[in-house]
């Protein structure tokens, strides 16, 4: 029940995903071919690009028939490469997969144990300082602590390498250390906004009437909090991560652009520049089908985790 | 001790805003504190490590990085202000008329709408904005603002569903009070903290979001000095200059930490839940 | 009969606002070998925080002094390991709230397992069996079911049975019932207390039962101890405290039980509410809420005075030289 109307949930919310990338390209002031060819374009060229984007017909009629081309995995043209745009992000997706599952890793590496550890020795100098470094990871530029991580690590002492990103099937032992920096540099915001969130609901569970029972057992605090709390207290915690995609491939726009990775972020700031509207406008729609698709996914985890969403029942029983 | 802790908590929320009191001083006199004229190019005098004339040194074109990171802050404090003054003109009103109202609206156009908006990466959506906008300061803004907009439906939204059915509320009902006046009366002044605070955590984002759209080039335009642009110029000179990406980007770090921490003490000091 | 518990001197106090603030203060009692010691009172009298400081589960601003005499071992001076071997094995506890004192996310067979293999150094499968003889000698119907189903599976009377299954579970020698059935129906009420009793019959362990009803102290138990304001009020077995009751706040308390037989047009009650702790007055503490009080009341307060097979705390029963 849970399940099926999760999954009605995302046809609006996708269908207007379609619009609003859609209503992209006319959201460019004046007449998206004349913008995108700039003055000087002969008038045939300026009519044929009219007519590749459809400008000639019914706006309606537009929407229509771009849905449909999008159904059949057609994201048009690219206005100055001439490949299909399709072809170009699939290029380009792998390096930003590993790259966020690479800076998720590593985000949990540091989370875990400092948001448990928080929440055990809670309103201890422990807790304070680990509260106070998460905020200060939270302040930090992404971009500016990977200059940081490129000077210290790679200009002053050459340990690690600050480009020359690989494909991990060509050469393993390159692409990951290739990764690192990236890795950590996208990575210390999320672990940090990961700990805040794990130590506030570690700290809701603990109180819950069930872990007293627990602890009535003869359970030690590692027990109790390993076998008991921890479970509780990651369900909302793996909702907000569903969210936290977002935020990452946000992030790895830039990420990727400072260690030149060839992946989708990058992808999209070249198009943003070459004023590859149709690519920009592709790769927007995926990286929204990314979100929606990844919530998804983490939303029927729950299933997983949690026993009463099978009978259908809310979390409140 | 149950003192010290208590101003540990709050206490950093008062350092938070002793940086954000910093940092519009800095913003309001930046022509008395900078020693020299921002945009001064000073061919005799360029990529200078830190010195006595210079004390954070000088980029490519000579000019003083310690007067552009004090102009910075104009742009930044700006950034801040106006991204978020943005969303909220657009998401407080939304998100109040929605949950007072409810129904068919609420629930099928203005929340899904609000779902799929915040299914596009942030910045992604802020780039593609100012891709079509065309770059530029007002333009990031604008694009920044609409992209913080949805936070700011949800939140108000989600205040008012709690307000909408207290005891005043109906109390004021029930004697024929206007909705309006309920709305704005009763139900926005109560529904205010989380609002300031969401607002508070929003421009340390904002903040972020206009330093990453100058650093990717698409923000506030040269030669007008912006920390994240300034960092976007001194990317390429790393080997030979890297002092130059250490001031801006501290900047940009601390101030974002001013506005974090301000925000968490008020989280502290008005949610009773985390309050003990 | 040997005590198998004796409390001296408990003092429980906690750390607040108002600084530090007794919610028990110097409670004595003896809970024999298979006996019920009933523990009485309104709520925020120190009942739970009584039993908590036993099982030295109190929230980490409360400290408990005095002794707590498990078999002659003082509990508030064990190490916390030790006292993780006592808990759940020699002391269980089943608490008020069937609905929310069970793990959501587990089965409520690995719940009562997970009892077992703590303390008991036995195989998956012998635990395994012993938590189904559990189920099915607390009465559940379909005990192999029911041990892989989840909580949220199963009513309130049948979550509070399998509470009891897991206190039972490693044949403890003291039970600490906190309002046991309060959250539940009157019907299902009825049954649970019927299975405490005839477990208790079987297995002769000692239970605390705390509960704001005396209509199941009677039921129930040997001995009562009555409680107010974080002291003990009153003490007796439970046949002399429903035929005598000396204390006025128990004699309040028990004309507050509404009675079928009754001709009263009125259900008594005891007019005000406990003192909060910081603000206990300075002679009895329940004087400002006692429809005998006399001047000494407010000034100074009584002592716990032994009478026949009573004891009571009441400047009343004080022949006072004047």
């Amino acid at each position: 029940m849970f399940v099926l109307k999760r999954l009605l949930l995302t046809i609006p919310i996708l269908f207007l995903v379609s619009i609003m990338t859609f209503s992209f390209i006319h959201m460019i002031p004046g007449d998206p071919a004349r913008v995108i060819l700039g003055q000087e374009a002969t008038p045939e060229a300026y009519q044929a690009l009219r007519q590749e984007l459809g400008l000639d017909k019914p706006i309606a009629w537009q929407y229509v028939s771009w849905v449909g081309k999008v159904l059949h995995g057609d994201l048009g043209i690219s206005i100055t490469d001439r490949v299909p745009v399709v072809d170009l992000i699939a290029q380009r997706l792998p390096a930003t997969v590993e790259l966020t599952i690479g800076t998720f890793v590593f985000a949990l590496l540091i989370a875990l144990p400092t948001g448990i550890l928080a929440a055990m020795r809670r309103n201890t100098w422990i807790d304070y300082t680990s509260s106070f470094i998460a905020l200060g990871g939270m302040s930090i530029p992404s971009f500016w602590l990977a200059m940081m991580a490129i000077i210290y690590f790679t200009v002053e002492n050459h340990w690690l390498p600050s480009s020359g990103y690989v494909p991990f099937f060509q050469d393993p032992k390159q692409n990951l250390l290739a990764m690192i920096l990236p890795c950590i540099a996208t990575g210390l915001r999320e672990s940090a906004v990961l700990m805040r969130m794990l130590r506030s609901s570690l700290l809701e569970v603990v109180n819950m009437d069930f872990v007293r029972t627990a602890k009535a057992k003869g359970l030690n605090e590692v027990r109790t909090m390993l076998g008991h709390v921890l479970r509780n207290a990651l369900i909302p915690v793996v909702t907000t991560s569903g969210l936290m995609v977002a935020g990452l491939l946000g992030g790895l726009v830039i990420t990727e652009s400072i260690f030149s990775i060839p992946g989708f972020g990058r992808l999209i700031v070249e198009s943003v520049f070459k004023r590859d509207y149709v690519t920009v406008q592709g790769a927007i729609l995926v990286s929204a089908i990314l979100v929606v698709f990844v919530n998804l996914l983490v939303d029927l985890l729950y299933v997983l985790i949690d026993p009463r969403m099978k009978a259908g029942k809310g979390a409140d029983s | 001790m149950k003192s010290l802790k208590k101003f540990l908590r709050t206490g950093l929320g008062l350092i938070g805003a002793l940086i954000i009191l910093a940092l519009i001083f800095v913003a309001l006199f930046a022509n008395q504190i900078a020693p020299y004229d921002p945009n001064a190019q000073n061919y005799d005098q360029i990529l200078m490590p830190p010195n006595a004339e210079h004390i954070f040194g000088t980029d490519d074109l000579g000019r003083d990085i310690f007067s552009r990171v004090v102009f910075g802050s104009q742009v930044s404090i700006k950034a801040a202000l106006i991204s978020v003054g943005i969303a909220m003109i657009i998401g407080v009103p939304i998100g109040l008329f929605t949950g007072y109202y409810r129904g068919f609206w609420d629930e099928w156009v203005v929340m899904r709408i609000i779902d799929a908006m915040q299914a596009f990466p942030f910045l992604i959506l802020a780039l593609a904005i100012s891709a079509v906008l065309g770059s530029g300061f007002g333009n990031a803004m604008l694009a920044i603002g609409i992209g913080f907009a949805p936070s700011f439906v949800r939140i108000t939204r989600g205040q008012v569903l709690s307000l909408r059915n207290m005891e005043y509320v109906n109390a004021a009902k029930s004697v024929g009070v206007k909705d309006m006046r309920i709305i704005f009366r009763h139900i926005l002044p109560n529904a205010l903290g989380p609002i300031i605070i969401q607002a508070t955590l929003a421009m340390a984002t904002g903040i972020l979001a206009e330093a990453s759209l100058s650093y990717l080039g698409l923000g506030v335009q040269p030669p007008t000095a912006s920390w994240g642009s300034m960092l976007n110029q001194a990317q390429s000179l790393m080997s030979v200059a890297p002092y130059a990406t250490y001031y801006p980007g501290l900047a940009i770090f601390i101030v974002v930490l001013g506005f974090n921490l301000l925000g968490d003490g008020l989280q502290q000091f008005l949610d009773p839940r985390t309050r003990k | 009969m040997t005590a198998i518990l004796e409390v001296q001197q408990l003092k429980t106090r906690f750390k607040t606002d108002h600084g530090k603030v007794a919610v028990v203060d110097g409670v004595d009692f003896v809970i024999r070998q298979g006996e019920t010691l009933g523990v009485v009172g309104e709520s925020g009298c120190g009942k739970s925080m009584t039993s908590l400081s036993i099982m030295r589960l109190l929230p980490s601003n409360g400290s408990p002094e005095g002794k707590v005499l498990f078999e002659g071992k003082n509990l508030l001076e064990l190490t916390e390991k030790q006292m993780q071997k006592i808990r759940g094995n020699e002391i269980a506890m089943i608490f008020q709230e069937p609905m929310t004192s069970l793990n959501p996310l587990h089965t409520v067979g690995k719940q009562i397992e997970e009892a077992i293999l703590h303390h008991r150094k036995i195989s998956r499968e012998e635990a395994k069996k012993r938590a189904i003889d559990m189920l099915k000698a607390v009465g559940m119907p379909r005990a192999d079911e029911i041990y892989g189903e989840y909580p949220h599976q199963l009513s309130g009377g049948m979550r509070q049975r399998v509470m009891i299954a897991m206190a039972m579970a490693c044949d403890p020698k003291l039970i600490i019932a906190d309002e046991p059935t309060t959250a539940l129906d009157v019907t299902i009420q009825a049954q649970i207390l019927e299975l405490m009793q005839e477990l208790k019959e079987k297995t002769g362990t000692s239970i605390m039962l705390i509960t704001h009803d005396l209509g199941v102290v009677a039921e129930m138990c040997d001995r009562v101890i009555v409680m107010y304001a974080g002291q003990v009020v009153e003490e007796a077995d439970v046949k002399s405290l429903f035929e005598d009751p000396k204390h006025p706040y128990t004699i309040g308390l028990m004309n507050s039980i509404p009675d079928l037989e009754d001709e009263r047009e009125y259900l008594e009650t005891i007019p005000g509410s406990v003192p909060l702790t910081h603000q206990m007055p300075k002679g009895c503490r329940f004087a400002p809420r006692c429809s005998k009080a006399m001047p000494v009341c407010h000034e100074h307060p009584p002592e716990l005075l032994s009478l026949d097979d009573h004891k009571c705390r009441c400047w009343l029963y004080v022949e006072v030289d004047e």
